[in-house]
């Protein structure tokens, strides 16, 4: 991950979140309502548009997926608190998101409740709540995400392991 | 508040105790520390689902990069889920219901027979009829455009080899045995008997309605969302009725899965016990992981699937429970005779063993070394002590003691057996399956005066057996018998002493008297005009595990004869007077074979080539990482070796024709193949010699003065001393490959293509000088896999003996046809003695040691 300023990183969320928005309506188009998008595709789109696009200086594709994978995580948060204050969507307000908070929620995952323990995490142990947005929001696999992270594939499954239940837990 | 790792630490600790125990375990370990006690037991308490935070996956997405490929009927195809033997899966919308199905296509749509219509569409009926909820449901049947496919039930969740290859990918990094499943997490293993309760349940609804699934395997097994199983792919499903019209003589199925009479395919019949037995295999694998049988090639597998035993389970995993690892035995019997006879029972016992009760099923072991004792020496019957036995039992039964419901169960076939014949004209297997339900009885904790009672049956038993089996012998050694009656005698004996040794496996006397036996060895010494010469005998013990050499021991000088062998495993040394000598290596069974050897004294016998590399004498420890060692039981065992030099090439076709040539003696099998021996030789004349017989190759071997390399020998030439991970690097196990190692398994079905495939692939022995050992030695690796002289030990290769197999040797390194999967150096298989195990791939490398 570059080091550098907080605004460049900024900016980059910021055309990835719309990236991610633009992504999502792609990939709905002539789908019939109700339909789900697997998070995963929208962040591999989304990457394919920026690699080819003139921000492909920094579209590394490590760096990239970290961001991606926070930005997949507060997309998606906005959207379902958005839609959780109000039931039927607002007319301009963007629904092709719905699509990919489904997959999500298909899995009996409260994702307003996860991004809450997700915070209390970031405090106790920083390495894992990355961990969790790259692979949970990134739809990284257990050895990208371990490579991210410079862990041992050993290492990461068990962190992965306690970190899960203490998620868990503190979902309860 | 403690760090994160005192945590993480505390937690693990409690998860390794009972459940009862966590609790007061946190409490003590946290102390004064609250928060950290609430945090670990909130955890605890939590228990978070198997999919919780992992990320979606395609299938819990629909509507994915789901352009409509094409419409099939009324069905919209969106995705491929998968592919089977005989076709493509797609997951598809069928508008008319609202519904997403799976829609399976037959394959290969060009050129599509009607005859291969018919059988997919015969599968999509065979499953059809069938509604079972651990069935996957078809809908339709269809033909459109000449394209025949079938709509069934989607099933959202993953299958059961997925989960199996999860299993072994989240665990592979740790190292040793603990890296399979953990009866500490008994939960695994209830888990693996459930599955198997579930599937065993679908497969006997199955067979109740006519239809054999015949490719029971993983890939065939889901796993719905709730954890259910669902079976899936009745693609080579035969239904009774229309039995009439399946292919005989073809082998069909999924290799690892087949049973030995799917292999057989023509000379057997194939019936419901043949799921029993696939069905085996997946709990064979889901409780070690690993398949049973790991030949390097289609052929060999398919082979050892036929001839092997399956390793057994609880050496591959200590953790396996006893009575899941006899269950699996049992299913995976080589007769169907001898396996659970329904899928049904073999339900019954799984679902005993999660109900915490005993099992019916006894050690297949013991059944099966009974049946081979028996088809060895049918005919012979042990008719000692059964009237006392009998009575006992009777007794016993009679007495309406205040048993345990489980001991009525153990008790209970054991009734029906008798009921069913008169105890006098129980077979011999019958007796042993009583003495193990008396074990079982005893590890029960039956009444001590019953089991005492049983007991002393049993032992009146065998001592009248010991008896019986002795007096033969003692009347063998009378001075003049009838040639009939000595072989009655011998097989008396050797019978009762075998017999015994089953019955009662705890008496060492019977085990050692059944096992070793006196072998007559005799030796002779001539030069090459067949005149005799004088030449000294040396034997040397050879230790069946390790293969090494023990000390020297002169027997005396030629001609010997009649030397009285114990049987076992030795090297026997002639050393010519004028010069020179040849080794041999023995391997005596206890068969009444005697040994008989002829050294022949020619120049090379004298002075190997100067071309050979010398490995001075050293300790060789065989390694212990995963990716070298040969197989487990040799893991970090130390053998001393004697100084031996060695070919730095496997031997050639040139060589090998030119000892034909000289000894007359029988040409390879594939010989026929050849057109022109002048030819061939000119051409191929450098590439090493294969598809020979194991003791053709010991004879050849001998012919250039030379043997086979020990097992041991191998490894400490391959790896060297420092144990290199391959011949030319170090320790880097996953370092590219060099040499001729890169083909891809295809090994093909007709001997005369792989006669074609070997003149492609191989390579001459002096070729590919960037693989060889800092030793100069070629093809340590690749080209052809190599044999040695030593008797199969346990897990070489996955060898299925539990003891050292004294009719089949190890073979290394991999070769030209070897699948890159299964690429490890030390690693090989075996090779049994007879002409069908001699194949296109395995070649050999001369040695002799340095000193007679």
């Amino acid at each position: 991950m570059p080091t550098d300023s907080n605004r460049n990183n900024d900016a980059h969320l910021a055309r990835l979140y719309g990236e991610l928005h633009e992504a999502a309506a792609r990939l709905m188009q002539g789908q019939p309502a109700g339909h789900t998008l697997q998070p995963t595709a929208l962040v591999h789109e989304a990457y394919l548009r920026l690699a080819g696009g003139p921000e492909s200086s920094w579209v590394d594709h490590s760096y990239f997926f970290a961001l991606a994978a926070r930005a997949m995580r507060h997309v998606l948060i906005d959207h379902a608190r958005g839609r959780n204050r109000d039931k039927r969507p607002p007319r301009e307000r963007k629904v092709e998101l719905d699509g990919v908070l489904v997959a999500y929620e298909d899995r009996a995952i409260d994702i307003v409740a996860l991004d809450e323990a997700l915070s209390l995490l970031e405090q106790r142990n920083p390495t894992m709540a990355r961990a969790v947005e790259l692979r949970f929001f990134g739809g990284l696999d257990v050895t990208e995400c371990a490579k991210q992270l410079g862990l041992s594939k050993r290492t990461f499954e068990r962190n992965w392991s306690t970190t899960r239940t203490w998620l868990f837990a503190h979902m309860q | 508040m403690k760090s994160w790792s005192e945590m993480e630490r505390v937690f693990a600790e409690a998860l390794e105790r009972p459940d009862a125990e966590r609790e007061a375990f946190v409490r003590e370990r946290a102390g004064e520390d609250e928060e950290l006690r609430d945090e670990v037991l909130g955890m605890l308490r939590a228990g978070a689902p198997e999919d919780f935070i992992e990320p979606p996956t395609p299938a819990d997405v629909r509507g994915l990069h789901a352009p409509a490929l094409q419409k099939l009927g009324e069905f919209e195809l969106l995705e491929k889920i998968g592919e089977g033997g005989m076709g493509v899966v797609y997951r598809a919308w069928q508008p008319s219901l609202q519904r997403t199905v799976a829609v399976k296509i037959a394959k290969a749509m060009l050129g599509q027979s009607e005859r291969q219509c018919e059988a997919f569409e015969r599968e999509a009926r065979s499953g059809g009829k069938l509604t079972h909820p651990g069935i996957v449901k078809i809908y339709s049947v269809g033909r459109e455009g000449g394209v025949s496919y079938f709509a069934m039930e989607y099933v959202k969740g993953t299958t059961l080899k997925a989960e199996i290859t999860r299993l072994i990918d989240h665990l592979a990094p740790q190292s040793g045995s603990s890296h399979l499943p953990d009866s500490r997490e008994n939960t695994y293993f209830r888990r693996v008997a459930q599955i198997i309760v579930e599937a065993a349940d679908a497969i006997q609804y199955a067979h109740e309605n006519g239809v054999i699934h015949r490719d029971i395997k993983p890939g065939n097994l889901l796993l719905d969302s709730a954890g259910r199983v669902r079976l899936v792919d009745f693609g080579l499903a035969r239904n009774e009725a229309e039995a009439g019209d399946s292919q005989s003589g073809i082998v069909r199925g999924t290799v690892p899965y087949l049973s030995p009479e799917q292999v057989r395919a023509s000379r057997s019949h194939i019936d419901q016990r043949t799921d029993v037995y696939s069905l085996g295999v997946v709990l064979f694998e889901l409780l070690t992981l690993r398949p049973p049988f790991l030949g390097d090639t289609r052929d060999g597998i398919l082979r050892e699937i036929e001839e092997k035993d399956p390793p057994v389970i609880r050496r591959l995993n200590a953790r396996v429970p006893r009575d899941l690892a006899i269950i699996c035995a049992k299913a995976m019997s080589k007769e169907p005779g001898d396996r659970h006879q329904t899928a049904g029972q073999l339900r019954t016992q799984a679902q005993k063993f999660l109900d915490g009760l005993a099992i019916d099923d006894v050690p297949p072991t013991l059944r099966q070394r009974a049946s081979r004792c028996a088809r060895r020496n049918r005919g012979v019957l042990v008719g000692i002590g059964i009237v006392a036995l009998t009575a006992t039992l009777m007794l016993l039964w009679n007495r309406r003691a205040n048993r345990s419901a489980q001991i009525d169960t153990q008790l209970e076939p054991i009734r029906s057996t008798l009921a069913a014949s008169p105890f006098g004209e129980l077979p011999f297997e019958t007796l042993l399956d009583l003495r193990g339900g008396l074990d079982r009885l005893e590890a029960l904790g039956a009444e001590q005066d019953e089991v005492r009672e049983l007991h002393d049956a049993f032992a009146r038993l065998r001592e009248r057996m010991w008896a019986k089996a002795n007096a033969a012998l003692r009347g063998l050694a009378a001075d003049e018998l009838r040639p009939e009656q000595r072989s009655r005698l011998e097989r008396e004996s050797i019978v009762t002493f075998w017999r015994g040794s089953l019955l009662f496996p705890e008496d060492e006397r019977f085990r050692s008297r059944a096992g070793i036996e006196k072998t007559e060895l005799s030796v002779f010494a001539t030069d090459e005009s067949a005149a005799p010469i004088g030449a000294l005998v040396h034997l040397r013990v050879v230790d069946p595990f390790d293969s090494s050499v023990g000390a020297r021991e002169t027997l005396g000088s030629t001609p010997l004869e009649h030397y009285a062998l114990d049987n076992g495993v030795y090297r026997v040394t002639v050393e010519f007077t004028q010069g020179g000598f040849t080794e041999f290596s023995v391997v005596s069974e206890s068969s009444l074979l005697p040994v008989r050897i002829e050294a022949v004294r020619r120049a090379v016998t004298v002075d190997p080539p100067a071309d050979w590399v010398r490995f001075e004498a050293c300790d060789y420890t065989f390694p212990t990482d995963q990716n070298l060692t040969p197989g487990r039981t040799l893991d970090g065992r130390t053998v001393h070796l004697d100084a031996f030099v060695v070919s730095p090439f496997e031997a050639t076709n040139a060589q090998y024709w030119a000892f034909l040539e000289a000894t007359g003696h029988a040409r390879p099998e594939h010989r026929t193949f050849i057109e022109d021996d002048a030819e061939f030789l000119a051409r191929y004349g450098n590439y090493p010699v294969t598809w020979i017989p194991f003791p053709d190759a010991e004879e050849f071997a001998r012919w250039m003065g030379a043997r086979l390399p020990t097992a041991a020998e191998f490894c400490r030439m391959a790896g060297g001393l420092e144990g290199r991970a391959l011949p030319y690097v170090t320790t880097d196990v996953d370092a590219p490959l060099l040499g001729n190692v890169h083909h891809p398994q295809r090994i093909a079905d007709s001997e005369r293509e792989n006669w074609e495939l070997y003149l492609a692939s191989a390579s001459p022995v002096d070729s590919h000088p960037e693989a060889r050992t800092p030793e100069g030695l070629y093809h340590m690796f690749g080209n052809v896999s190599e044999l040695s002289e030593s008797v199969a030990v346990t897990d070489i290769g996955g060898g299925a003996a539990s003891e050292p197999d004294l009719r089949a040797r190890c073979r290394f390194g991999g070769s030209w046809a070897a699948r890159a999967s299964h690429v490890r150096m030390l690693a090989g298989g075996f090779v049994g003695m007879g002409p069908s195990w001699a194949r296109p791939y395995m070649g050999l490398r001369l040695v002799r040691s340095l000193e007679p």
